[in-house]
């Protein structure tokens, strides 16, 4: 494994290992992970790349390193009472870099979007070891191709993300979170239409399935006033049992982490009660241990656990996927054993675009060394 | 020539035709295609790339025209494809908060289509009125109100395009996480070098709870870049908040009738939005903190009327410079927002030894300058002096580590400054974007980069 100090570092070493025509797989750790997982000549590893280069606070604006951790890069923002308002899980181990390359999201997304949101610039690196910059350190920028938000969600098979940039934003002054027990899709639903009709702002909305009924968190955040406000509203029109002692964290951490199969399904937020009939409840039925999430105001879960057997487990995710599909989303195996890695693709029918990413991947990596077989179609 | 295609009616080769398509709004340059087709299908647009590039012809994509960089500036020779006959809204999701519409539709119809229904579509530049939401996608358009709110890029989820080789595709999708590389975040803000979009969906907003709008003077645009810098720090995230300097004020006043005051050296416009309970309480923060960076006077407007003619001051007030200066150039550089006060300065100091007046018009919450240098075209060589300040103004953003557009685009207009702003590195890796869409160049061929180069035949070989 190669663990390059700086950027020039790994532009040299991407160089070398182009001109031995060596496979190159990226990763934020030891070993490179993603949804198709493939065997590499060589691993590069960003762990050694993990500092903030600048941050000015006055701006809302940093720049990290690709190998930092979420977590200590939020803990140094926080100082500042600021923030960079993604949440994927595992802000421990999940570095930035990979966070950005895998567009990992958590409930934040409800307000925030997803990295692509928050992203300003980038330095990367490619594979035929040249840095190139794209963006830059202003919020608003519209000088050339945006590179950097193309890169969000490449599985590194376009380049090695070296460097990124970010806008962030201030540390909210407080929060308060509800949740509701006892629900089901369409008591989620309503709940979520509700809120939009009363024009509330909830920062993150996520359910946690128990296999029976989901309990639904919301989040209100920003200045006091506006927080106990949207909070008496909402629970003026929930007439339902809310609790606001409790926490659904862990249990949301644990469905997005744990398991062997990790999957998430995306459909139109407006299907969420099919989405769960077709692909949630089935998949947590047929998996061990089983853990599932969903984000109803974005439309996707996230469904985990352990295989136990596998012939049944293909045949649910066939079926889930074909649905989704159906509904004009996506199933992925973000995650998944051997097992069900060779019999099932991990990421699903090709787009209708897929002609201009493979013309992409051929122009960006024209030998096809980076990450090769790891995405979409086998890109 | 194409008149088999989209009928003789809109198919425009004679001369006067051609005059009203010569340039976009950066009106100092002119150069006439040879020809203008005007399409109203996606079907229609692919036949019309087939037979442009049969005669070997460029094709400029336009939209209403209203880009400030040249982006439609036609290129001689070229067909010029417009979208402004595709103005049909072709589908509204209110659930889950999508539209899908043809290009030509402008910008601020989206709005006024959701109004009755209490939702809204963010971004809004100051042309939002004339605008086509396909220009949007094509510059990756702003407005004042993307300070909080993002640009068009985070609001436009899925897009129809045809391609140079005349083949229809679908980018992105109104569901979460479609698969594969963001191509819609190549496309958009490519200033028409990729394809031609035909149809977009957007993700639009519900209305916020309520909106605080504050104006405030101050005896120069120090105090007035420090009560941004204040009101940012406190954490508050205002919808939008807008510099005007002294003679942007007198422009807009004799150009407009608002009653802003004539005796001061700059005015912030603010909007504050989202729940009304919180509104208040940081319209009020927003105000002590004004008034604590020296504001000489803070007014709030007593109804919406009232409110919209304080921000029909602002959006019109490029159209103003002509109140008070017979010609002006409009720059749009951006600046990293602690250095607002250095940089304006910087600009004055400019101003003074050029001898050329500059007004300043911006979005100080992002940073993002409007600097306009007031000219005489009939006096000598004026135009090319203007032009020459303009451009140290961008050496000036350049030198504070900004970029040489927030929105306007780089169209042929500001071409020749990316090899400035970027490495050749950085302009090859963006070539590469160009290459995978169209390898042929026969998109906008003389934009945005600023050296001709070439795609090769080669890529992808393996």
């Amino acid at each position: 494994m190669h663990a390059p100090a700086t950027l020039d570092e790994a532009s040299a070493l991407l160089r070398e290992l182009a001109s031995a025509q060596r496979t190159i797989g990226i990763t934020g750790g030891d070993v490179p992970s993603g949804p198709a997982a493939v065997p590499v000549d060589d691993v590069v590893s960003t762990r050694a790349l993990d500092g903030i280069v600048d941050y000015v606070a006055a701006d809302q604006i940093v720049t990290v390193q690709a190998g930092m951790p979420v977590a200590r890069l939020q803990a140094e923002l926080r100082k500042e009472r600021q923030r960079l308002a993604i949440d994927p899980p595992a802000p421990e181990r999940t570095t930035i870099g990979g966070a950005v390359a895998s567009a990992s999201y958590g409930p934040l997304r409800t307000r925030y979007g997803t990295a692509r949101d928050v992203i300003v610039g980038m330095t990367i690196v490619r594979a035929d070891g040249t840095l190139a910059r794209g963006g830059g350190k202003v919020v608003k920028n519209v000088a050339g191709f945006d590179v950097p938000k193309l890169m969000v969600g490449t599985y590194g098979t376009l380049a090695m993300v070296g460097t990124i940039t970010f806008r962030l934003h201030p540390l909210p002054e407080t929060w308060t979170e509800i949740v509701f027990p006892g629900c089901d899709p369409d008591a989620i639903r309503t709940l979520c239409n509700d809120m939009t009709q009363a024009h509330l702002e909830p920062s993150r909305v996520y359910a946690v399935y128990d296999g029976g009924a989901y309990a639904c968190a919301v989040r209100f955040e920003g200045f006091p006033a506006g927080v106990a406000s949207q909070r008496s509203t909402l629970l003026s029109f929930a007439q339902r049992e809310s609790r606001e002692d409790i926490s659904l964290e862990d249990e949301h951490e644990a469905a997005r982490t744990r398991g062997e199969l990790q999957v998430k399904i995306t459909a139109p937020a407006s299907m969420c009660g099919s989405m769960h009939a077709h692909a949630i409840a089935p998949l947590f039925d047929v998996l061990t241990g089983a853990g599932a999430v969903f984000y109803p105001a974005v439309g996707a879960a996230f469904v985990s656990g352990d295989c136990g057997d596998a012939a049944r487990v293909l045949t649910v995710l066939s079926q889930a996927r074909t649905w989704a599909e159906r509904a004009g989303g996506t199933l992925v195996t973000t995650q998944a054993p051997a097992s069900i890695r060779t019999a099932f693709d991990a990421w699903g029918t090709p787009p209708p675009a897929f002609a201009l990413m493979k013309a992409l991947k051929d122009r960006f990596d024209p030998q096809h060394r980076l990450n090769p077989g790891g995405f979409v179609g086998g890109i | 020539m194409f008149a088999d295609i989209v009928g003789a009616e809109n198919c425009i080769t004679d001369p006067a035709g051609l005059r009203v398509y010569e340039c976009d709004g950066l009106t100092g340059t002119r150069v006439r295609p040879a020809a203008v087709v005007l399409p109203s299908t996606t079907d229609e647009v692919s036949r019309c790339i087939l037979r442009a590039r049969e005669l070997g012809m460029a094709i400029v994509p336009r939209g209403s025209g209203t880009g400030l960089s040249g982006g439609a500036l036609p290129i001689a020779g070229a067909v010029v494809i417009g979208t402004s006959r595709m103005r049909a809204i072709l589908d509204v999701d209110i659930e889950n908060q999508r539209m899908r519409v043809q290009p030509g539709v402008i910008n601020l119809d989206i709005s006024k289509h959701l109004a009755p229904l209490g939702y809204y579509y963010a971004p809004d530049p100051s042309s939002q009125s004339v605008c086509s939401i396909g220009g949007n996608v094509a510059e990756n358009s702003g407005g004042a109100h993307c300070l909080k709110y993002g640009f068009t890029i985070n609001h436009v989820v899925a897009l129809t395009m045809v391609l140079a080789s005349g083949e229809i595709v679908e980018i992105g999708s109104p569901v979460a996480d479609p698969l594969g590389y963001d191509l819609t975040s190549a496309v958009i803000g490519s200033e028409g070098l990729l394809g031609i979009v035909t149809e977009v969906v957007v993700r639009f907003l519900r209305k916020p709870q309520a909106t605080r709008t504050v104006f405030a003077t101050f005896p120069s645009t120090d105090e007035a870049g420090e009560a941004v810098s204040h009101i940012i720090s406190a954490g508050i995230v205002p919808a939008a908040i807008e510099m005007m300097d002294k003679l942007a004020i007198e422009a807009i006043v004799a150009a407009t009738h608002v009653d802003w005051p004539l005796d001061v050296g700059a005015a912030l416009l603010m909007d504050v939005d989202g729940i009304a309970a919180e509104v208040d309480e940081t319209a009020q923060d927003a105000i002590d903190l004004l008034r604590a960076a020296g504001a000489l006077e803070i007014r709030s407007p007593h109804d919406e009327t009232e409110r919209q003619l304080m921000w029909k001051g602002r959006k019109g007030a490029f159209a103003a410079m002509g109140r008070i200066s017979p010609n002006y150039y409009v720059q749009d550089g951006v600046i990293p927002r602690s250095d607002i006060a250095r940089v304006l300065r910087e600009i004055a100091d400019l101003s003074a030894r050029s001898g050329f007046r500059i007004a300043n018009v911006f979005h100080a919450g992002d940073g993002n300058l409007h600097p306009l240098v007031l000219y005489d075209a009939r006096a000598g060589d004026e135009s090319e002096r203007a032009e020459h300040v303009a451009s140290e103004i961008l050496q000036i953003c350049m030198k504070y580590g900004g970029s040489i557009t927030g929105e306007h685009g780089v169209g042929a207009d500001k071409a020749a400054y990316m090899g400035e702003m970027f490495g050749d590195d950085d302009l090859e890796t963006m070539h590469y974007v160009r290459c995978a869409f169209d390898a042929s160049r026969t998109f906008n061929p003389t934009k945005v980069f600023p050296a001709p180069r070439l795609c090769g035949d080669r890529a992808g070989a393996r």
